[in-house]
């Protein structure tokens, strides 16, 4: 930090951010040391949002944990599914159906899309625009909710995957839908795009702040777009695929400037990628059973699991341990925001107080899942 | 570059702004959907995005999570709950009471009571899936605000279950069995 | 069509000489002088109530929804009962403000823009005081409005008010420069500082025809001066909350509402007069055509607020004193040229060579950009 000598004698100041703040999207403090404007230090204060969920997880049978991983981080409810359902799947060893496994990656896939549209429009609003962007995505992101709904039942909360399968086939006229939905996507990126992405003011906030060098990256364990915007070819679908993410041709985002607008770029260009593997997907389903009975009562055996997915804001796993019984002995969280988020104040030192909202908005943080 | 990037975000805007106004010609005179039956808006059409919520409402899908129901057997008209408490045991949150009656009624095992607690319920639908008998469904009923919290309000028993079970499924099928 | 356009002329002096009949007439000048006033406020207030539903349904169609439709016709009516409500909230003052402070503050921000009211051309001959140094007394009085929302931030006691209150002292200095430095070219063509002998001066031609430029860095450092969107940073709600007023609530809060939105509208109405030529036009009566343009200049300042995101404090004084400054100093240089050498020459050869100077500057703006970028570039190659 360098200091003008003028004799006139100055102070920090202190600022609570949070947690009833516009921009800390929900109940996340920041305790800000302000030099003017100036950030010089900076402390993160988590657990607002603590709502015990790994207790109550060794609490609920394993199929009741389900519902409680849909609000874990609840724009990506289905992705939460599917990495617990994954987990318990790998730990009692049962074979998904084909039909199945196509009709969680379509969902998964789409939840992707959904989380980068709102997570670029809440980085934009928090940049300052009146809501437009977001606004802009909320719709597109309705559309997505509307087919959730149409096969879930439920838009946010969507509890649709079981173990070994999905609780029930797409209902009839889901596909023509589906279709429409996906055929709309590029034009609605595209018209995204134009709308900010080459706009003097949101290049001129964005780039070069908060930059985080690939070793920090690394150093700090983080996952996701922000890890792939500094330039780290890390995305679990393809270094430790799963499911049948080895069939679908799609290539990961990566970025070099390792600043909040490589982040929003990777995010606009992760967006592309999965039309690309739902047009693959919607073309490649199969006919046949979603799902493979399982007794009333179900008991994994013994042991332990640890299974990860590329979630839409990183790497998602889910650490269970069992002892035969119906719930699980220990259930584990490692939540990608979180880890994300151990990063913040790296980031922010020595840039201004409008700068933290913006590198916040850039991690993408949910506190559902933070605190968990 | 040079503001550039500035005007295109404009014209984006702008085209919005005139676009909804052209929606609205498309529905002139009329102001909301026929019947308040509205659809979402075409993935390929513009204009205005919004409903006009209390005019217009979208039609649930049948496999919408809305309140529970219970039905009764049309031939017989008692109720398909056999008081199991299986729906109970599934709750993750506990929201379901069932006491099972002491005598059986037409030959088979009815509840005495049924208490569904709203207030802490999570709409996971596990108590419908674990039913054995097909007698918990979901309705399309989403509007479940009331002004209090005690028994009749926010606490469902069982006769307003089976009002509404006889209101969505009379005939003792629910709309998500029918659709295929 | 005569009748119409001297409606409001006509009817004030036909109220002024019915006074006259049975008061000696420093009397009725001292009633009219209230009259006028009590009718500007009045103004004011429906502006700010017709304004505010205006922003939120244009802002609503950029946004693909409807904005306020529930109350009264197509929502009219949301602003009236939105300031019922404000009117009906508890008054707080915080218990560790500075009590006078902060009281005072929300009226010495209303009382200047009610001032600037009094020397806008509404209409041909609709002046309240056609001062000869009207545009003086309007950057004077303007900026008074600094101070006022300075008093507020302080007041309050709360730390994103004090930023907020830092940031408008900041903001407002730096713009007023700019603005002053592009509004000297109109008042050069027409050589007073009196309004209405400024758009008397746009008769064949508006000003903008003759300096685009200056009309542009007018409207930017117009947007700065009342706090709006991109340059709302002393309010700027993802940042700061509100900024200098976070505290304030009730119908004080309302005051504060009153001048921001008041104040826009001025600096949109103060730009019809500088640059599109106030009240002059064809057919319509003279205010109609004053209000058309002074609401097509607010449609644009809506318009970029459903668009832009804001910039940061230190790339807000950077725009000020590196870019706009510089600019508007060019660009009052090659207007004075353009003037002297055009003297006597016509109305067509002034308008072509200020077209051709302003075209000049901008060329030589892109390539000073372009050259910049250039070193840049060689820069970080070579490094």
């Amino acid at each position: 930090m360098q200091r003008v000598e003028t004799g006139l004698r100055t102070e920090t100041i202190t600022v609570n951010m949070g947690p009833q703040h516009p921009s800390t999207h929900g109940v996340f403090r920041m305790i800000v040391t302000l030099d003017g404007e100036t950030i010089v230090d900076l402390e993160p204060v988590m657990g607002y949002l603590h709502r015990c969920q790994e207790k109550i997880g060794e609490r609920n049978t394993y199929l009741q944990n389900i519902p409680y991983t849909d609000r874990l981080d609840y724009i990506c409810s289905m992705s939460n599914n599917m990495a617990y359902v994954m987990a318990v799947e790998k730990l009692a060893q049962i074979e998904v159906p084909e039909r199945a496994e196509y009709i969680r990656i379509i969902m998964v896939e789409l939840t992707r899309i959904v989380n980068h549209a709102v997570a670029i429009g809440a980085l934009l609003n928090d940049l300052g625009c009146f809501f437009t962007p977001m606004l802009y995505a909320l719709e597109e992101r309705e559309r997505i909710l509307d087919l959730f709904e149409m096969a879930s039942g439920s838009r946010m909360m969507c509890n649709y995957m079981r173990f070994g399968g999905v609780r029930y086939d797409l209902p009839p006229g889901f596909m023509p839908e589906l279709k429409s939905v996906v055929a709309a996507l590029p034009a609605f990126i595209d018209e995204f795009e134009r709308l900010l992405t080459e706009n003097e003011i949101v290049l001129a906030r964005c780039q070069n702040v908060g930059v985080l060098p690939p070793d920090m990256a690394i150093a700090y364990s983080c996952t996701g777009p922000l890890l792939r915007a500094s330039g780290v070819n890390y995305d679990i679908r393809k270094v430790d695929s799963y499911s049948i993410y080895d069939r679908f041709d799609f290539d990961v985002v990566t970025e070099t400037n390792c600043d909040v607008y490589d982040r929003y770029l990777v995010r606009i260009g992760e967006m592309r990628q999965s039309v690309r593997i739902l047009e693959q997907a919607l073309e490649q389903i199969p006919e046949g059973e979603v799902s493979v009975k399982l007794p009333r009562v179900f008991k994994p055996p013994e042991g332990d699991v640890y299974h990860r997915i590329e979630s839409p804001k990183g790497e998602l796993g889910f650490y269970l341990v069992s002892d035969g019984g119906t719930n699980p002995y220990r259930y584990k969280i490692r939540s990608p925001t979180f880890i994300n988020l151990t990063v913040l104040p790296e980031l922010c030192k020595g840039h201004k107080v409008a700068d933290v909202v913006a590198i916040l908005g850039s991690i993408d943080i949910v506190l559902g899942e933070v605190d968990r | 570059m040079l503001g550039l990037g500035i005007l295109k975000g404009l014209s984006v805007t702008l085209q919005h702004f005139v676009e909804t106004y052209l929606s609205d010609l498309k529905r002139f005179p009329h102001r909301y959907a026929p019947q308040g039956r509205a659809k979402r808006l075409h993935p390929t059409e513009r204009g205005i995005f919004t409903l006009q919520y209390p005019e217009e409402r979208l039609e649930m899908f049948p496999r919408f999570r809305g309140a529970l129901m219970q039905l009764t057997n049309p031939e017989t008209g008692i109720p398909k709950c056999t008081g199991c408490g299986i729906c109970a045991r599934s709750c993750p949150v506990g929201v379901i009471e069932v006491v099972r009656a002491s005598e059986k009624k037409g030959g088979k095992f009815v509840p005495e009571s049924y208490t569904w607690n709203l207030a802490s319920c999570l709409f996971c639908g596990l108590c419908v899936e674990s039913c054995p008998f097909g007698a918990l469904y979901h309705t399309p009923e989403y509007e479940l605000s009331t002004y209090g919290r005690q028994k009749g309000e926010l606490i469902y028993d069982l006769d307003r279950l089976l009002a509404w079970g006889q209101k969505y499924a009379p005939d003792g099928v629910p709309p998500v069995e029918k659709e295929k | 069509m005569p009748f119409l356009n001297d409606l409001f002329v006509n009817l004030s002096s036909w109220i002024h000489g019915f006074l006259a009949h049975f008061l000696p007439l420093w009397a009725a000048d001292l009633v009219m002088m209230l009259f006028t006033i009590a009718c500007l406020i009045a103004f004011a207030v429906t502006t700010i109530i017709f304004i505010n539903w205006l922003e939120r349904k244009v802002i609503g169609r950029i946004q693909d929804r409807y904005g306020p439709n529930r109350v009264g016709p197509l929502g009219i009516l949301q602003c009236v009962a939105d300031m019922i409500k404000m009117l009906t909230k508890e008054d707080i003052t915080p218990a560790q403000a500075d009590r006078l402070i902060f009281n005072l503050a929300p009226v010495m921000v209303v009382v200047p823009t009610f001032m600037v009211l009094a020397v806008i051309p509404f209409g041909r001959g609709m002046v309240a005081a056609d001062l000869n140094v009207g545009f003086l007394y309007i950057m004077a009085v303007s900026s008074l409005t600094t101070i006022a929302i300075l008093l507020a931030g302080w007041g309050s006691r709360n730390k994103y008010s004090l930023l907020g209150g830092v940031r408008v002292v900041a903001q407002m200095m730096s713009y007023e420069i700019p603005m002053v430095l592009s509004a000297l070219g109109a008042i050069m063509l027409t050589g007073s500082l009196s309004m209405v002998s400024i758009v008397a001066g746009q008769s064949r031609v508006p000003f903008i025809l003759l300096q685009p430029l200056g009309f542009l860095i007018y409207l930017t450092s117009a947007v700065a001066e009342v706090n709006r969107a991109p340059f709302d940073l002393p309010e700027a709600e993802s940042e700061i909350i509100a900024g200098y007023h976070t505290e304030y609530s009730g119908i004080k809060y309302a005051m504060f509402l009153l001048a921001e939105y008041v104040n826009a509208f001025i600096v949109s109405a103060i730009a019809a007069t500088l640059f599109l030529g106030g009240w002059q036009g064809p057919l319509l009566p003279s205010y109609i055509w004053f209000f058309l343009k002074a609401y097509a200049i607010y449609f644009v300042l809506m318009w970029l607020r459903g668009t832009l995101p804001r910039l940061r404090i230190d790339q807000l004084m950077g725009l000020a004193w590196r870019f706009l400054v510089p600019l508007a100093l060019v660009n009052l240089l090659v207007m004075g040229l353009v003037i002297t050498l055009t003297q006597r020459k016509g109305l067509f050869s002034l308008v072509l060579v200020s077209l051709v100077a302003n075209g000049l500057i901008v060329a030589a703006v892109v390539i000073i950009y372009a050259f910049a970028i250039w070193r840049r570039r060689q820069v970080k190659v070579t490094t």
